[in-house]
């Protein structure tokens, strides 16, 4: 059995997944479902999968801790140990990799200056390479938190990170919260059609 | 010289056509209203006329797909939406949902009207945030002003959508693995048959469909399907959306009548080849599809028969070009680390195999390769494709072969005389 890290939820936290929980299961013919989505809301809430919300999905979802904790390994971006504040996540594959995103990789890894997936000494920054993130048009792409960047060259995304490391933005989409950020449009969108 | 036609993409470049308002201003819901003067029976029997195919790579016939599922079954039928693309060099589902949300809510309710569904399902891949979001600001709105929930525009029809997202899972972008994704299990195909049209999601006759698929059914019942059908060529109808990238110089996505010419494509849509590079590799229909070298391109349309005819396939649409200054060897370990990574590791053949062939790539590209591993790389070729539950297997060993095949140079395992000693 591999070793989860525990984090309790509290009772403020487990109030709000408990409303979430009753807002999604009416969408839903069956309990088993909902096990994603509530993985999705703890990991936003502790900013990784402990043990505890584990046994909490399990409760909810009617399925085993065993069975809740298979999903949490088997789908990728389920984290059990904390990433960083802004978990950078790069695209290996063809159409990135080959226009630019090889310079791009070898970039984040020094600036954030850890193994993937193991956050950086003032726990900002973590990166993860991640294969095509459907942005091949506009290549090479990275996704910051929920946030994708396209056409981002080297000199382009050092700017950006600075600007991430002053201004703290959230770049995250709420499961608990129907608005976007403010910030999470505010930083500029590129191009998404180039034909026009 | 080819044009695009822009059917699905008419409104893309509208930067308000999130709203629902817009949305109906520009003629939508208009392809719905005249579907509800239809019986369902007669909806799919506008669908095979349209002779609309699946978009989302395999190429099935929709209509026909709608038929395999068994009336009166006293069982709830779902229609699910498979927005998990992730097949690499395909980005085209990505820019409906996030520029014209409601032409895909559109399609879905033509698909629950035509198959007696009340419930439908959205599985949209994890990493398509910004899509998820516009999908549900779209759903609110159209539940607010009665396109969506119960009775909807006083027709007796009610239809709810629900919006799953997946969690970095290709596998799941198998019909099967999403289904049981959405179930809440580990994306693991299912062995066929049952097909979902008759055991699907919770036991239940299940149609999935593609973002591009459904998205295509407004337009269609808008134009009315003959007229729809007279787009395209005999076999391959209608229109089809590419994902362009690599080394041309407009990439994006673009919308052309099937059976276009390639090079024409190229050329004329896609603002050719960008300078000073010489292009090497096409790989027309997303990483799954054989490789086409710059050569056979010549003379070959962009249409399911076609494509096949040529030795690969339209696959997703996903079209990847790549200059003579990318080695065959480097894709082709590209690609062979991506399904590696994304195997679901349910059957031997392919979740070892897969790893086996990235490290003899890998060999390979270190100049450390044995002699007889060219003939290795065949061998385990062989033993994956065909032996797998779902065609995952058969995908990871296409461009694999396709490219070692092609660019035999570029596999080359001579390395020359290294040291000599009298």
């Amino acid at each position: 059995m591999m070793e989860l890290l525990s984090r309790p939820l509290s009772v403020e936290e487990k109030q709000r997944l408990n409303e979430y929980f009753l807002r999604i299961s009416s969408q839903y013919p069956e309990k088993q479902s909902l096990a994603m989505p509530l993985l999705f809301a703890c990991q936003e809430l502790l900013g990784f999968v402990s043990k505890e919300a584990i046994e909490f999905v399990a409760e909810k979802s009617e399925l085993s801790p065993a069975h809740v904790l298979e999903l949490a390994t088997f789908y990728t971006m389920f984290h059990l140990k904390p990433v960083g504040k802004y978990h950078i996540q790069v695209c290996r594959t063809a159409s990135c990799f080959f226009c630019g995103g090889q310079e791009l990789i070898e970039f984040i890894k020094g600036f954030v200056g850890k193994d993937q997936l193991v956050p950086s000494d003032d726990g900002l920054f973590s990166w993860e390479l991640v294969e095509c993130i459907g942005s091949c048009g506009t290549a090479p792409a990275v996704l910051i938190n929920d946030r994708l960047f396209e056409c981002v060259t080297v000199e382009a995304l050092k700017n950006l990170l600075e600007r991430i490391k002053r201004e703290r933005p959230e770049l995250k989409l709420s499961v608990f919260r129907d608005d976007f950020s403010a910030d999470f449009l505010d930083y500029p969108f590129s191009r998404i059609l180039k034909n026009d | 010289m080819i044009k695009e036609t822009r059917l699905l993409l008419k409104n893309i470049t509208y930067d308000d056509q999130k709203c629902l308002e817009k949305y109906i201003e520009r003629g939508g819901f208009r392809g719905f209203r005249k579907v509800l003067e239809l019986s369902p029976d007669q909806v799919i029997e506008h669908v095979k006329v349209s002779g609309l195919r699946g978009r989302g790579g395999a190429g099935f016939p929709t209509g026909l797909k709608w038929s395999f599922v068994p009336k009166n079954s006293g069982k709830p039928v779902y229609v699910v939406c498979n927005a998990d693309e992730s097949e690499p060099g395909t980005f085209k589902d990505r820019i409906l949902m996030e520029r014209d949300p409601f032409l895909l809510i559109e399609g879905i309710l033509i698909a629950c009207y035509a198959l007696g569904s009340k419930l439908a399902f959205i599985y949209i891949r994890g990493e398509y945030q910004y899509a998820y979001k516009v999908l549900l600001d779209a759903i609110k709105e159209a539940n607010q002003s009665g396109y969506l929930g119960d009775n909807i525009l006083g027709s007796g029809v009610s239809v709810n959508i629900t919006i799953h997202r997946g969690a970095g899972a290709y596998i799941c972008g198998e019909e099967t693995a999403l289904l049981n994704s959405l179930e809440g299990k580990k994306g693991y195909p299912r062995i066929k048959p049952p097909f979902p049209a008759v055991k699907g999601l919770y036991g239940c006759p299940t149609v999935i469909n593609n973002v591009e698929t459904l998205c295509a059914l407004p337009v269609i019942f808008d134009m009315g399907a003959e007229e729809y059908a007279k787009l395209g060529t005999e076999k391959s109808k209608g229109t089809k959306l590419f994902s362009v990238s690599g080394i041309v110089c407009k990439p994006g996505v673009y919308e052309v009548e099937l059976g276009v010419d390639l090079i024409g494509f190229i050329n004329d849509v896609c603002g050719g080849i960008i300078e000073n590079v010489t292009p090497k590799i096409v790989i027309p229909g997303g990483s799954s599809v054989p490789a086409l070298t710059w050569s056979e391109c010549e003379g070959v349309k962009l249409d399911y028969e076609s494509l096949q005819n040529a030795g690969t396939m339209l696959g997703s649409g996903g079209f990847m070009v790549f200059g003579d200054n990318v080695s065959a060897l480097d894709l082709c370990l590209n690609f062979a680390k991506f399904y590696a990574h994304e195997s679901c590791g349910q059957c031997t053949p392919c979740r070892e195999g897969a790893k086996w062939l990235v490290d003899i790539l890998q060999k390979l590209k270190n100049k450390t390769a044995y002699p007889g591993d060219l003939e290795r790389i065949q061998a385990i070729c062989s033993g994956i494709a065909g032996h797998t539950i779902c065609p995952f297997g058969d995908a990871l060993v296409t461009p694999v072969i396709s490219l070692l095949k092609k660019f035999p140079d570029d596999f080359s395992i001579d390395y020359g005389v290294t040291s000599v000693s009298p």
